[in-house]
């Protein structure tokens, strides 16, 4: 713990040069800016921002990315209050509540109550990751490949069994996103694996090509589908409203500790910050005193969201960062960044470059200060945006989009494989099926193949080995109950009934 | 108009053919065992066959189940085209032709005939989008943009 404390001070001198603040700064306004725009959330707006980092040491480029990332949670919850519009689907269930409270000309104070919140939310998820980074991260130094497989195993079953979404559908974006992985190269034996003979699949396909195409166009062609109806509210905030919500925080700290609570649990185990906000917000409403208002305009449907929101957005770096499993679909887009960065994700990546993760944690307290700040001071600027005609944006957006695909490798298989992509997040959009868990599978698919062959090879071939020990077969043991946990809750549920 | 039935159960049979596929190309390598452990081929033909089980399943399940509701909204359909299509004309022009050119051209087509905006609108979106990428990307972060043969003619590449 002593050691931790050290560690995070030498961290906080590699994070507050002025050259890493001045990052942090450029990071949070695009990440608002991406934010606030339909069509660019955070996984997309790192994937396009990535290119641009190769050439930077890997502490800066993750500075300005994670930045971004704090700054999209911030921008996306901006535009669920004032124009009812959720600029990331993390913040749809901001809109239930956060949206009538700005009809009801409450707009000022709903945006510092889910700024605060948000701000609050951040700031526990960082502090658990200092607190417990390092004791996983040397934990899993004992881990041998059928350990890793397992956890890769575990982090997939997570998504199944408590993603939200239909557990066959989810099963069914993973085997994608693992299928997709497999394309190009083996890794082992050098063989072209899935190219039928195409030159340009050699290389295998971008997990960010993919990431700007499922993310980026699909959301557009979301947005265009269902109409963009927005309707704004004036978006300034004084200093007053500020202080004002501040200092009614405290009458919601049962719903916020409990939401950061869920924020946090779904970040580590990769549930992802959606999935986290919205079952903060059903057991609020559940649960809370003022339920009969909730969908009305009532705060703490604000405060619960936004604090899981932003702790499980917090908290996914920390297994990205010990284990090398990224818990929400940004964050693992930033570990594909890592690994392009010639750093390895997990356990070694504490003693070999403990300036990179403790540079990277105490960023994550000094940015949110930054994005706080910054997006409180900013926000009219930023809603002002949104009154451009959408006419406008869409194509912007989009021809980002596209020269965003040509960067990864100026290649125009790659932009054509964009708009390919574009149409499938379109479809998944429309029938319900998560689009994380392929993002997910595409990035930890060669690692998660590595893993199982790995183990097979010591095995000689036998599954046993992902019993052979406590370890293992506890990791295993949880993995198969997330599976089961569909069927469990189905069953339950109908003996209920009966 | 298509229903959510027909569109849930052809998306299933879809992910069902992918997987099919991925078992094609897996079985062009070895999918058993070799000197190195498991061959290059057995983890996709895994994976590929259980995303071909799982697609059959939740296409029999959706045949049976989803409901019969159009899966569009009023002019939807015309929407999503009118923005796909020059979308994906624009990617396709880009390799051939450059960003520049390409971009205006979509820029000011989007803005004109698809939103309808006013000339000025467009055609300021059209002729001020090109050059201020060129300066962001090729000037000042030094990533290099798609060129064609106007970048070649004007000296820029």
């Amino acid at each position: 713990m002593v050691n931790d404390l050290a560690a995070l001070m030498h961290g906080f001198e590699v994070a507050l040069t002025l050259h890493h603040i001045v990052l942090m700064f450029a990071g949070v306004l695009i990440g608002i800016l991406v934010g606030v725009l339909p069509g660019l959330g955070a996984p997309n707006g790192v994937a396009l921002l990535l290119p641009l980092t190769f050439a930077m040491q890997p502490v800066s480029a993750i500075i300005l990315l994670s930045s971004m990332y704090w700054g999209a949670l911030f921008g996306g919850s901006t535009t669920s209050i004032l124009f009812n519009i959720p600029g990331e689907p993390s913040s749809v269930a901001t809109t239930f509540d956060g949206h009538p409270m700005a009809r009801q000309g409450r707009a000022a104070e709903a945006l510092s109550t889910a700024f605060l919140s948000a701000g609050f939310g951040a700031m526990v998820g960082v502090v658990v990751v200092t607190l417990i980074a390092n004791e996983i991260a040397s934990f899993a130094l004992r881990f041998s490949p059928a350990e890793y497989f397992a956890v890769y195993f575990l982090a997939f079953a997570a998504f199944i069994g408590m993603g939200g979404t239909d557990p066959l559908k989810t099963a069914v974006s993973l085997l994608i996103g693992l299928s997709l992985a497999a394309v190009g190269m083996d890794t082992v034996s050098g063989e072209m694996r899935l190219t039928f003979g195409t030159d340009a699949l050699v290389k295998g396909i971008s997990f960010l090509v993919a990431v700007i195409g499922l993310f980026g166009i699909g959301e557009l062609l979301t947005t265009v589908d269902e109409g963009l109806h927005a309707d704004a509210v004036d978006g300034r905030i004084g200093l007053r409203d500020v202080w004002r919500t501040l200092l009614g925080m405290p009458r919601h700290w049962v719903a916020l500790i409990r939401s950061t609570a869920i924020g946090v649990w779904m970040g580590i185990t990769p549930g992802g910050p959606t999935a986290a906000s919205f079952m903060a917000y059903g057991v609020a409403r559940r649960v809370s005193r003022n339920r009969a208002r909730f969908g009305t305009g009532e705060p703490e449907g604000v405060v619960s969201p936004e604090a899981a929101d932003h702790s499980a957005g917090v908290s996914a770096l920390l297994p990205m960062l010990a284990l090398g499993v990224p818990g929400s679909a940004t964050a693992a887009v930033m570990m594909g960044g890592l690994m392009i960065w010639g750093l390895q994700p997990g356990p070694m990546l504490f003693q070999e470059r403990p300036d990179f993760v403790w540079g990277l944690i105490a960023s994550i307290y000094v940015a949110n200060i930054v994005a706080l700040v910054t997006v409180l001071s900013t926000i009219p600027i930023f809603a002002g945006i949104m009154r451009l005609p959408f006419a406008l944006l869409a194509p912007l957006i989009l021809t980002i989009c596209l020269t965003g695909a040509w960067m990864v490798s100026g290649s125009g298989f790659d932009v054509a494989m964009a708009c390919g992509f574009g149409l499938l997040g379109y479809g998944m959009k429309k029938l319900d099926y998560p689009i994380a868990p392929l993002v997910l599978a595409m990035v930890l698919g060669d690692k998660a193949e590595d893993a199982f062959r790995q183990s097979m090879l010591m095995s000689q071939g036998a599954l046993s080995i992902f019993w052979a020990n406590g370890l293992v077969a506890s990791l295993m043991g949880l993995a198969l109950f997330f599976l089961a946990l569909p069927f469990l809750q189905r069953l339950f549920s109908r003996s209920n009934a009966a | 108009m298509i229903s959510r039935r027909a569109a849930e159960t052809g998306f299933a049979l879809l992910t069902a053919g992918f997987g099919l596929v991925v078992v094609g190309g897996a079985v062009q390598h070895g999918t058993g065992w070799d000197v190195a452990g498991p061959a290059a081929g057995y983890f996709p033909l895994r994976i590929g066959g259980l995303l071909a089980l799982l697609g059959l399943v939740l296409a029999a399940r959706m045949a049976l189940t989803a409901p019969r509701e159009a899966l569009l909204g009023e002019g939807a359909a015309r929407r999503v085209v009118a923005l796909f299509i020059p979308t994906a004309l624009f990617a396709a022009a880009m390799p051939w032709l450059g960003t520049y050119l390409p971009m205006a051209l979509y820029l000011l087509w989007m803005a004109r005939v698809v939103g309808g905006q006013g000339w000025l609108a467009s055609a300021a979106l059209a002729l001020l989008a090109p050059p201020a990428c060129f300066l962001l990307f090729e000037t000042w972060l030094m990533v290099p943009l798609a060129k064609g043969p106007i970048e070649e003619a004007l000296g820029l590449w």
